[in-house]
């Protein structure tokens, strides 16, 4: 046996070259792999920008390529959010249009001119590599590199990550997930340390991450958090205190020089946990010193007493503050973390985002699959070491695993602890199970166990951390847990595979389905539209349409939108959705205030497409009801029965509204009488289709997934739309404005006295 | 070579040709009559064609007349005589006199001044789709207070003054040398609605009024009354939003031969002449049509270097002038607002954040010929965003001036911000920051230079 471990294993020392070789291989190995998973996406379709957001964050990169750093600083936007434009470089997180605009420039300059989409489309998987090696980093940090291989592996490979960083998904998360985690690092690094520099790296990278994504605050808040727990644990140290106070003093000052964020660190309460820990802190330092000076036993109560009692003066002053309107209220963003169901009632445009919704449990397993249960074990691990750094793993998996509950983007962020729990615990595994040699033989590891409990003992730790090492004798133990391990792995791979080609690689801009002979049928019915727009319409027309596809219309069919995904002002958008859910006549005003050229709808039910607009109605309606309750009521679009219909049962309100109109406008004729089918809600509709009046129809793509209908002008002869139709249509004029048919006035003319 | 020189000489003089063609719309006239008709009208006819028009003849019922070839106009301006038929031919539905219109004609109506006579369907429709309403067979307009003629028992003729409008409004239709000229009217009315595109020309004496006929002979009651006094409209004009005119003549007789007579009353010519060509230059476009010269606007940061460019800042002061003229039979002159209207601008964001008005400016900068240059100075507001110039000037007679402009009115930009020194307010704090500098540097330069006193007690501590 010890031949063999000679033979295989040598001296540990006198192979470290060997194996820092072989660990950048692996990791070299590991961002290839993360890489190259994530390019299904191009594969399969094409080198295209994915779904709503990074369109605009696309369309940012190019504006920044094209004119720069101080004109995309000082951008006023003009061509959304008509007429009221956009600050857009004030309103953004600019990290990741300039990262993109950097690696331009860079590869420009060694003679490589890179058009800017294809950086754009790669930028995600590119940084995915690069997180895999800040998890390794940060795993390493928390057991050893064995832990950090397995981690910066999972991490590389875990739908969670993927979901959000497929080839052409460039969004903010594309490369804050990998700052995240390099700033966990550092903090880490720091804290063990106690080094200013760490420190100020570690503000750096804060300062990055602040530039480049919103979700910075849980940054902001968990490393005070961490900080906290430790005071709290009676492990405040001169190292925590030099870490604390430089990031935070040179992480708060750099991140309010992004101009969207400004003045909030100061302002706000999602930033006051930071402020406060950093108020704390000195005290606890002060009080610290005091102790140097005065050595007593009672110290200790008392200054466990003292930060209970700042806490609480501290946490009363804030609310105190809070309510006065000194520091601004939470944001409703932030409060729908806390109650799910405060966003329905109150803020119907955040609850009516798919991604703002609570996680379904399945979703726990189709995300994170084999990790989800070795995640407990790993934080367990965590406490019975229980070092600083422990805490932070252990405080991170408790706030990521309850936001990561509450709202599904946020599983985002509770993957890379997953992965490095995940890590920690099947390294442990393997660590036990993969010694060749049986425990007696081994006189080190009694010692090392020993020496283990020392530490244990030293850091004050839990009983669980006291537990005897128990060392596994049997072969066949060893091969059955490490053979099952092995497979379990495999089975991830394959599954983490299997998820990302089949759920995560579309782009949804362009879908795609099966023949029956199995060969892939590609529907790329917005593309159609949006290029139909940009070839056929002039440059300044205005296209109205539901703010989803603001930004795909600003980004594909270059043309002025009025809301767009961006979603900062509600009025406007609830003018939309009331211009959607009202009447022609109303609508018609709405659309010449705004000076409404085209308006685009989706509509899905000839294909079956269940994302449309019709489906989404009801939340433009709650929208538009939140500002003009009078005007628009939900209650009006559902039967007496309370169903939300479109076939003949359908309430007047609903057939009259432009959004219906628009959507079956023709649909019938499709079909023979009587036959018209919606595939997505499964209804017959009625077979006279609706009628429009105040809008022609310009364009409706192959599928009928995209209908854009072009407002028409006023008429000539100042007659309203109605009476055009009636005239056209063959009817004569009746009514009060009528008199005998077409003939006159009837005997007694006109009765409206005309001034 | 030198073909192809006379051949472009020949362009460019049947150009100029076309160009002093009076009305601007186009000469070519289309006349819908039948023969007989044609007699009564001919110093009308002959006063269109010495003023430049061309005219081409139909009858009503005709096959072979088209309005439209390949989807263009035909004729620029149309104009329908009484007719005693029921009905116009099947090329002159109503539709098409819509069409026409808003492929830019003008379209002249005279409707008969007999009751007895029909007014075609065709026309009864285009009337109804433009908000004019007209009354029944057998109607007529009676003033027995001021007959034209005493000796008549109907009083179906009437004497009526020239059109007079308040001093706002420009008088196209008194242009005659006798400003207190009789017009001599016979027909039936129409009444007007309320749709701010139709304006009446001429408007009925106080005591007429338009009654049935057939069921009262020489007295009406109220049945059969169809309007009265000021409601009852003449004359009215139609201009679309396009600027077609189209013209109704409620008694065709007003612009008929036999109305360009003395009035007996008076001993005087009548105004029917005078009116009649006012009535047609209106109608056909040789008055009261406006055309923008020119449109410029500039900001005060860029000064007069960048006009009509597409960035304005907040709160920044903005010029912005148009050059007006009136078209006036053969040629543009300024036009002049009258004096109490104003040509007004908008500066337009969902709501106008300003409305002023455009006085005319004595030193433009561009000087147009035949014009006057209106123009107003005034500062952006504080709120940025897409803005519109907008001058909408819709006044009645007046060809429609409705013309925007869209600027983006954009925030300061990070360096255009008053600099920190800049404020006085903000002395003390920039103050404390240097006293921090200065204090901290100096700390550190006392530590690091001054030796400990006692190195036994640094010791000490060390422990």
């Amino acid at each position: 046996m010890s031949t063999v471990k000679s033979v295989l294993f040598k001296d540990p020392a006198s192979t470290e070259s060997a194996r820092s070789i072989l660990r950048v291989l692996i990791l070299l190995t590991i961002a290839a792999a993360a890489v190259a998973s994530r390019l299904f996406s191009v594969i399969r379709f094409e080198s295209i920008i994915h779904e709503f957001d990074p369109w605009f964050n696309f369309r940012a990169s190019k504006y920044l390529v094209k004119h720069g750093f101080f004109d995309f600083w000082n951008w006023f936007d003009d061509r959304t959010w008509y007429p009221l434009g956009r600050v857009t470089g004030g309103t953004l997180y600019p990290g990741l249009m300039v990262t993109s605009g950097a690696i331009w420039h860079a590869l420009r300059m060694i003679s490589l001119p890179v058009d800017i989409r294809n950086i754009c489309v790669l930028l995600a998987p590119g940084f995915s590599g690069l997180t895999a090696f800040a998890t390794y980093l940060f795993t390493k940090e928390m057991k050893d590199s064995g832990a950090g291989l397995l981690a910066a592996a999972f991490m590389g490979i875990a739908p969670g990550y993927i979901s959000r960083s497929v080839a052409g998904s460039y969004d903010n998360e594309a490369i804050a997930i990998f700052l995240l985690m390099f700033t966990f690092y550092l903090w880490i690094k720091a804290a063990k340390l106690g080094s200013a520099m760490w420190g100020g790296l570690c503000a750096l990278f804060y300062f990055y991450m602040v530039s480049a994504w919103g979700g910075y605050v849980f940054i902001t808040n968990l490393i005070p958090l961490h900080v906290f727990v430790l005071i709290l644990m009676g492990r405040y140290s001169g190292r925590i205190y030099v870490a604390y106070s430089s990031w935070y003093a040179l992480g708060t000052l750099a991140s309010m020089q992004v101009p969207f964020v400004g003045f909030l660190p100061v302002k706000t309460s999602e930033h006051m946990a930071a402020l406060g820990i950093f108020g704390l802190i000195q005290l606890v330092a002060f009080v610290d010193y005091l102790r140097g000076q005065v050595p007593s036993k009672q110290f200790n109560t008392l200054l466990r007493a003292l930060v209970i009692l700042i806490t609480v003066v501290g946490f009363t002053g804030l609310v105190t503050l809070t309510v006065t309107g000194v520091i601004a209220p939470w944001s409703g963003r932030f409060y729908s973390l806390w109650d799910t169901g405060y966003a329905k009632i109150h803020i119907p445009i955040i609850a009516s985002v798919s991604e703002h919704q609570p996680t379904a449990w399945p979703s726990f397993f189709f995300d994170l699959n084999m990790l989800i249960w070795l995640f407990p074990a790993g934080v367990y691990l965590s406490f019975r070491q229980l070092r600083d750094e422990h805490v932070f793993i252990i405080v991170y998996s408790v706030m990521a695993s309850y936001f990561a509950g509450v709202m599904v983007r946020l599983m985002l962020t509770l993957t890379p602890i997953v992965c490095v729990a995940a890590a920690i615990t099947v390294s442990s595994i393997f660590d036990t199970y993969l010694e060749i040699d049986s425990p007696e033989e081994q006189e080190e590891d009694s010692e090392s166990k020993k020496s283990k409990k020392e530490k244990a003992k030293e850091a004050g730790g839990f009983l669980s951390s006291k537990a005897p090492f128990v060392g596994i004798y049997s072969i066949t133990s060893k091969v059955a847990v490490v053979g099952a391990f092995s497979v379990y792995l495999v089975l991830f791979v394959l599954h983490c595979t299997w998820v990302t080609s089949n759920a995560y690689s579309s782009p949804s801009v362009v879908l795609a389905s099966r023949m029956p002979d199995g060969s892939q049928h590609i529907i790329d019915d917005f593309r159609e539209a949006y290029y139909w727009l940009r070839k056929n319409t002039p440059y300044d027309a205005k296209v109205m349409s539901w703010w989803d596809y603001g930004y795909q219309i600003g980004g594909m069919a270059d043309r002025t939108t009025l809301v767009d995904n961006n979603t900062w002002n509600n009025t406007h958008i609830a003018t939309v959705g009331k211009a959607m859910a009202s009447r022609e006549e109303v609508s018609y005003d709405i659309l010449r205030k705004h000076e409404v050229d085209y308006v685009l709808v989706i509509f899905g039910g000839l294909l079956g497409y269940s994302g449309d607009d019709i489906n989404k109605f009801l939340w433009m309606v709650r929208i538009a009801e939140g500002v003009w309750p009078q005007e628009v009521q939900e209650r009006k679009f559902f039967t007496s029965r309370g169903e939300y219909k479109v076939d003949h049962e359908a309430t007047d309100t609903m057939k009259n509204s432009l959004m219906y109109k628009m959507s079956y406008y023709k649909f019938p004729s499709l079909f023979p009488p009587g036959q018209a089918q919606d595939r997505v809600r499964g209804a017959r509709l009625p077979s006279e289709g609706p009628v429009l009046h105040t809008l022609d129809e310009a364009f409706t793509s192959e599928n009928w997934i995209v209908r854009i209908y072009k407002v028409k002008d006023l008429d000539q002869f100042g007659r309203d739309h109605f009476a055009v139709s009636a005239f056209e249509g063959g009817k004569k004029k009746k009514g009060k404005k009528g008199g005998m048919a077409g003939r006159a006035a009837g005997k007694r003319g006109r009765r409206v006295v005309r001034i | 070579m030198g073909l192809t020189l006379r051949s472009v000489l020949t362009a460019l003089v049947s150009l100029v040709s076309l160009s002093q063609g009076i009305s601007l719309t186009g000469p070519r006239t289309l006349l819908v009559l039948e023969d007989d008709v044609k007699a009564q009208f001919q110093t009308l006819i002959s006063d269109l064609e010495a003023r430049g028009f061309t005219t081409t003849t139909h009858t009503p019922k005709s096959t072979t007349l088209t309005l439209f070839q390949h989807e263009e106009r035909v004729y620029d301006n149309i104009i329908i005589f009484p007719t005693k038929l029921k009905g116009l031919g099947p090329n002159l539905p109503s539709s098409s006199f819509l069409k026409h219109a808003t492929a830019g004609g003008n379209i002249l109506i005279l409707l008969p001044s007999s009751q007895d006579d029909n007014v075609p369907t065709a026309i009864a429709e285009l009337a109804t789709q433009v908000d004019i309403y007209l009354p029944p067979k057998g109607f007529a307009v009676v003033n027995h207070f001021d007959p034209a003629d005493a000796i008549e028992p109907e009083h179906n003729t009437l004497l009526v003054d020239l059109p007079s409008f308040p001093s706002d409004t420009k008088n196209y239709f008194n242009t005659g040398e006798d400003k207190d000229a009789k017009l001599l009217y016979r027909g039936a009315g129409f009444a007007v609605g309320s749709s701010p595109l139709v304006q009446p020309i001429l408007k009925a004496p106080r005591f007429a009024y338009s009654y049935d006929t057939k069921e009262a002979s020489s007295f009406a009651d109220d049945e059969n009354v169809f309007s009265a006094g000021k409601q009852l409209a003449l004359v009215a004009g139609v201009q679309t939003r396009n600027n077609a005119r189209i013209t109704f003549v409620a008694g065709g007789d007003l612009l008929a031969d036999k109305s360009f007579t003395k009035v007996a009353k008076t001993n005087k010519m009548s105004g029917n002449r005078a009116f009649a060509k006012d009535v047609t230059a209106w109608t056909f476009k040789e008055t009261g049509v406006l055309r923008v010269d020119g449109i410029e606007h500039w900001g005060e940061e860029f000064g007069k270097e960048v006009v009509n460019g597409d960035v304005y800042r907040i709160k920044h002061n903005v010029t912005f002038s148009i050059a007006l003229s009136e078209y006036s039979y053969d040629h543009f002159k300024p036009f002049v607002a009258p004096a109490d209207d104003a040509v007004q601008l908008e500066f337009i964001m969902l709501d106008p954040y300003y409305r002023i008005p455009l006085p005319a400016s004595s030193s433009p900068l561009t000087q147009h010929k035949n014009s006057t240059t209106y123009s107003a100075t005034f500062k952006t507001p504080d709120q940025h965003g897409v803005f519109t110039f907008a001058v909408n000037y819709k006044r009645p007679f007046l060809s429609n001036i409705h013309e925007k402009r869209a600027v983006t009115v954009r925030h300061f930009a990070h360096n255009e911000w008053t600099r920190s020194w800049g404020i006085s307010g903000s002395w003390p704090w920039i103050a404390g920051i240097w006293v921090v500098v200065v204090g901290w540097i100096g700390f550190v330069g006392l530590w690091l230079w001054s030796k400990p006193v006692v190195a036994e007690g640094k010791g000490k501590k060390k422990q």
